[in-house]
């Protein structure tokens, strides 16, 4: 019943093979891509958040299908030629990866943030990672990391 | 040796907030946690678990779901006729031991024997909603849960009792048959003589106040990966807080020796106390494995998370305190009516840590009296959570200073300041407050940067100041047999870096970057040179785990006891190559100099190179720390402690918080918070302060919202629609503030820190909705509905 579903995932087009009822967050990681992380199944949590088409996704929320002929970005395809993205660099430098579990998915709403709000306040920016839950930090440091990333983008 | 001197080594690294070691892996994703491990032809495993509160299980057929093709192992409580609990797995016969038998009073004089209440797979009943009964292995997910379904289980419904009121009840159902009152452990005495110092008070109040169930929530649900060799070795991958000691207690489940299991946990999503003792799953799914032949990933559910792993315990606390006159506290009276669910777990052992830590500990009663009751309920079994028992005492001794401050019109901050402990106090049950003691600073900072006299002087409508402050551990010992120690070995490799193999484990916190710096500055070597290999049971290295707020003080012990050794071996070694006495030499940033003349020089790595190529001698640069903190057991004879007691760098805090309730609704919005801590020295200030605003998160929710909600034995939160943990946008601001005493014994005079911070937040809200309306609420979590109901 499997169905052969193109898509390119961290910029390499790719056949992915889905069950018709397999959402996007299950065939990433049995394809690998484990930064994906599975938290709760039902968009709670945050944590298995990709870039579809360049915009954040809960991809425990979509059905695989719904990916073909997307463009995907996981927390993997993030850092190029072994240098990190400036948002996993603030991450890194303001400790804004306690456990690390939330972490993958936290990076990628922020790298959006970071693209498309380089202007964002800080309460915009917290309003924007509103759907990702963090138990470790109280998301001080995150939040730190990321208008510490927008800074540098700005620059 | 157990003591290093560390007071004249130079700190060029501890101090710096410098990136996590382990920073890279996390923010790259590689960073593999327990349901990321996938081995060649490995399983899934499931569990069926009970629907029933409280039933007789008649009959279990698995011939269907044995017939499904993909399944490859089904297992039944017959399958694992083992009967174990947490600590040592005792393997008594569930009965309870007589008080004669040393039944009340054998463990650490005070406390229950571990009495052994729970199968892996439930045999003969099940008692909540979520029991263990049935599991399986098969090729996938799908097939898995199909096979569960065809699991045929004939149930008798039994009579459940879910609420301690009915549970105490004479001639209530029984949750274990055996246990005549559904009492699951009783801890009652007195230190000092409570009668005398109750007579000597002038004021005496009497409240009561009660906690809820609150979720660790951890972002990586529980499970593991189980694999067998064909010598029967077991390697385990699980992301638990307590390597050695969940092995110690799988092995005495499982009947193998501890070396025959690997237990591997390099990552762990998160724990806060959830994953700190064997769990059913684990030994579930070793089975499977072991009968399916074949590795198996066992990995909950967050429902199942919910409704089956431990949470708080919820408390009923009735706290009674005698005071003087001038507002000095002489006695206190403690009862704690705790409801444990269907099964032991660590219960004991946190009704003991409420009673020892905040109850006698906190401020200077004179004497202290305890009566705790622990009750069996049908419901899903709470154990270990930050704090451990700590926030729900200290939610009813904090709420209530400042009821008594109001009764006798005292100023809840001079109240605290005349009570606070202060360095060298001994307390009523023999503990020695550490030098490091700096309470009184901490109250003082936390009012001062909260603005309390100013704002006190201009008060806003509906707005409020409270405060709160706690006591709480840097280890503790008589957890685990009579040790509170951590080891390592400390290898300078070929090329002259540096690997500590650790015993300590990292649960996020960031404790293998403090053993690192720890180790950058007590060795003299560059910190990006110094790697940490942790968390697995098969490296040359012990720890007791993460708990108790220990590993920066015991691990980071040991770490400057091997470096202290490591230096005396490369001095020897340089001496030769320098022809030096090695007394003259010293060693900084991975460099060996002459001290009377440090143009003299010679790196680390070619002092490497001579030891393990050209020495001509067997000389390799390995040595062992081995440290173990000069703390004491509990008496059994006179019930206290010889100084200084199970801890020796007691920490300290004080929280002040303002909020803003809104009369009509009753909803309390967080304005401002601050948190005064004595952490010691800081070895680094991000991850100190990461813990604190971390543990504000958790301290917040358990103060206004987070709640499992259990009705009628039924767990009603299946996942975070349900279950309100705050977000990004409405996390108020949490100020940090270090006292930082140094404390004698720490590492560079570090203490603990991470399980402290949860504790003052919940009273310190409280006290300050009572500030801004005028109305006390006694129960947590302190909705708009109960905030109103007190208004009215």
């Amino acid at each position: 019943m499997n169905t052969d579903l193109e898509m390119t995932v961290n910029g390499f087009k790719t056949i992915l093979k889905a069950e018709p009822y397999e959402n996007l967050r299950d065939l990433l990681r049995k394809s690998g891509y484990t930064s994906v992380k599975k938290g709760c199944d039902v968009g709670g949590c945050g944590a298995c958040t990709v870039l579809a088409n360049d915009k954040p996704v809960y991809s425990c929320c979509v059905l695989a299908a719904w990916a073909d002929g997307k463009t995907i970005v996981t927390l993997e395809g993030l850092a190029k030629d072994g240098k990190l993205d400036p948002i996993q660099r603030t991450f890194m430098e303001k400790g804004a990866a306690q456990c690390g579990f939330c972490t993958p998915g936290f990076i990628m709403v922020s790298k959006y943030v970071v693209e498309h709000k380089p202007n964002a306040t800080e309460a915009e920016v917290r309003k924007a990672l509103g759907g990702n839950l963090c138990r470790c930090t109280g998301y001080v440091k995150i939040v730190e990391a990321v208008m510490a990333a927008k800074e540098q983008g700005l620059k | 040796m157990s003591q290093v001197t560390i007071e004249k080594i130079a700190e060029t690294v501890v101090g710096k907030r410098l990136p996590k070691i382990d920073a890279r892996a996390k923010v790259t994703g590689e960073a593999e946690y327990g349901l990321d491990i996938h081995l060649p032809g490995q399983l899934v495993g499931k569990i069926l678990r009970s629907p029933f509160q409280h039933a007789k299980i008649l009959k279990v057929n698995t011939a269907k779901a044995r017939a499904l093709p993909g399944v490859r192992a089904v297992l039944t409580g017959e399958d694992i006729p083992v009967r174990y609990t947490f600590n040592f797995a005792e393997f008594e016969d569930g009965r309870k031991v007589p008080p004669e038998k040393g039944g009340e009073s054998a463990l650490r004089g005070l406390m229950p024997p571990p009495r052994a209440d729970k199968h892996p797979l439930a045999r003969g009943k099940v008692r909540f909603v979520g029991d263990e009964i049935a599991a399986v292995a098969a090729v996938d997910e799908d097939t898995a849960i199909r096979a569960l379904s065809l699991i045929e289980v004939e149930y008798e419904t039994l009579p459940a009792v879910t609420e301690i009121d009915e549970a105490v009840k004479p001639k209530a159902p029984l949750v274990h048959d055996e246990i005549e009152d559904n009492l699951a452990a009783h801890l009652h005495g007195t230190w000092g003589d409570f009668d005398r110092a109750l007579k000597e008070s002038d004021h005496v109040f009497e409240d009561t106040f009660s906690t809820q169930h609150q979720h660790q929530a951890c972002m990586e649900t529980h499970g593991c990966v189980c694999k067998w060799d064909s010598e029967g070795n077991l390697t385990v991958w699980s992301g638990v807080q307590t390597p050695h000691t969940i092995r110690l207690e799988l092995a005495k489940v499982l009947d193998m020796p501890e070396s025959k299991i690997r237990l591997i946990s390099k990552w762990v999503g998160g724990a806060f106390g959830s994953k700190n003792e064997l769990e059913p799953f684990m030994i579930i799914c070793s089975q499977l494995s072991k009968v399916a032949r074949a590795p198996v990933s066992l990995i909950l559910s967050r429902e199942e998370e919910f409704m089956a792993t431990g949470c708080r315990h919820p408390y009923r606390v009735t706290i009674k305190t005698g005071l003087k006159k001038s507002g000095e506290i002489m006695a206190r009276e403690v009862k704690i009516l705790v409801d444990k669910g269907a099964y032991m777990c660590q219960g004991a052992a946190v009704a003991f840590f409420a009673i020892c830590y905040p109850s006698a500990s906190l401020y200077r009663p004179k004497a202290v009296k305890f009566d705790a009751k622990l009750v069996y309920t049908n419901k899903q079994p709470p154990s270990a959570y930050r704090g451990f028992g700590n926030p729900q005492a200290s939610f009813a001794i904090e709420s209530q200073m400042d009821m008594i401050a109001e009764r006798l019109g005292l100023d809840p901050v001079k109240l605290r300041l005349l009570n606070a402990n202060r360095p060298g106090d001994t307390t009523a049950h023999g503990w020695r407050m550490p030098q490091s003691t700096a309470l009184t600073e901490c109250i003082e900072k936390a009012t001062e940067a909260i603005g309390w006299y100013e704002k006190k002087q201009h008060p806003v409508p509906n707005r409020g100041l409270g405060l709160a402050c706690l006591i709480h551990s840097t280890g503790e010992r008589g957890a685990y047999g009579n040790i509170e120690g951590s080891s390592c070995t400390l290898k300078v490799n070929d090329d002259g870096s540096v690997t500590i193999f650790a015993g300590s484990q990292d649960l996020g916190t960031g404790a293998w970057t403090i053993l690192a710096q720890i180790c950058a500055d007590a060795l003299g070597a560059k910190f990006e040179e110094i790697r940490v290999v942790a968390g697995d049971t098969d490296l040359p290295a012990f720890d007791l785990g993460a708990y108790a707020s220990r590993s920066t003080f015991t691990g980071g012990n040991a770490v400057c006891i091997a470096a202290e050794k490591m230096k005396e071996d490369i001095f020897s070694l340089a001496s030769e190559l320098l022809n030096l006495p090695a007394e003259d030499l010293g060693i900084s940033n991975s460099v060996v100099f002459s001290k009377s003349d440090p143009d003299i020089k010679v790196s680390l790595r070619e002092v490497a190179k001579y030891a393990y190529y050209g020495a001509g001698k067997p000389k390799n640069l390995i040595t062992v720390g081995i440290y173990d903190t000069p703390s004491t057991l509990i008496d059994t004879k006179t019930g206290m402690w010889k100084e200084p007691g199970p801890s020796i760098a007691y920490t300290f805090a004080c929280h002040a918080v303002e909020v803003e309730v809104n009369p009509e609704t009753g909803k309390v919005k967080i304005i401002n918070l601050v948190a005064a801590h004595d952490v010691g020295r800081v070895i680094n200030p991000t991850t100190a302060e990461g813990q604190i605003e971390g543990a504000a998160l958790h301290g917040l929710g358990l103060a206004l919202w987070e709640d499992v909600r259990i009705e009628k034995g039924v767990t009603l939160v299946k996942d975070f629609r349900d279950y309100f943990i705050l977000r990004t946008p409405d996390m108020p601001p949490v100020k940090v503030i270090f006292v930082e005493k140094k404390d004698p014994n720490g590492p560079f005079g570090a203490k603990g820190i991470a399980e402290a911070a949860l504790v003052p937040v919940a009273p310190a809200v409280a006290n300050a909705i009572a500030d801004a309306v005028k109305a006390r609420v006694t129960s947590l979590p302190m909705t708009p509905e109960k905030v109103l109901k007190a208004i009215k």
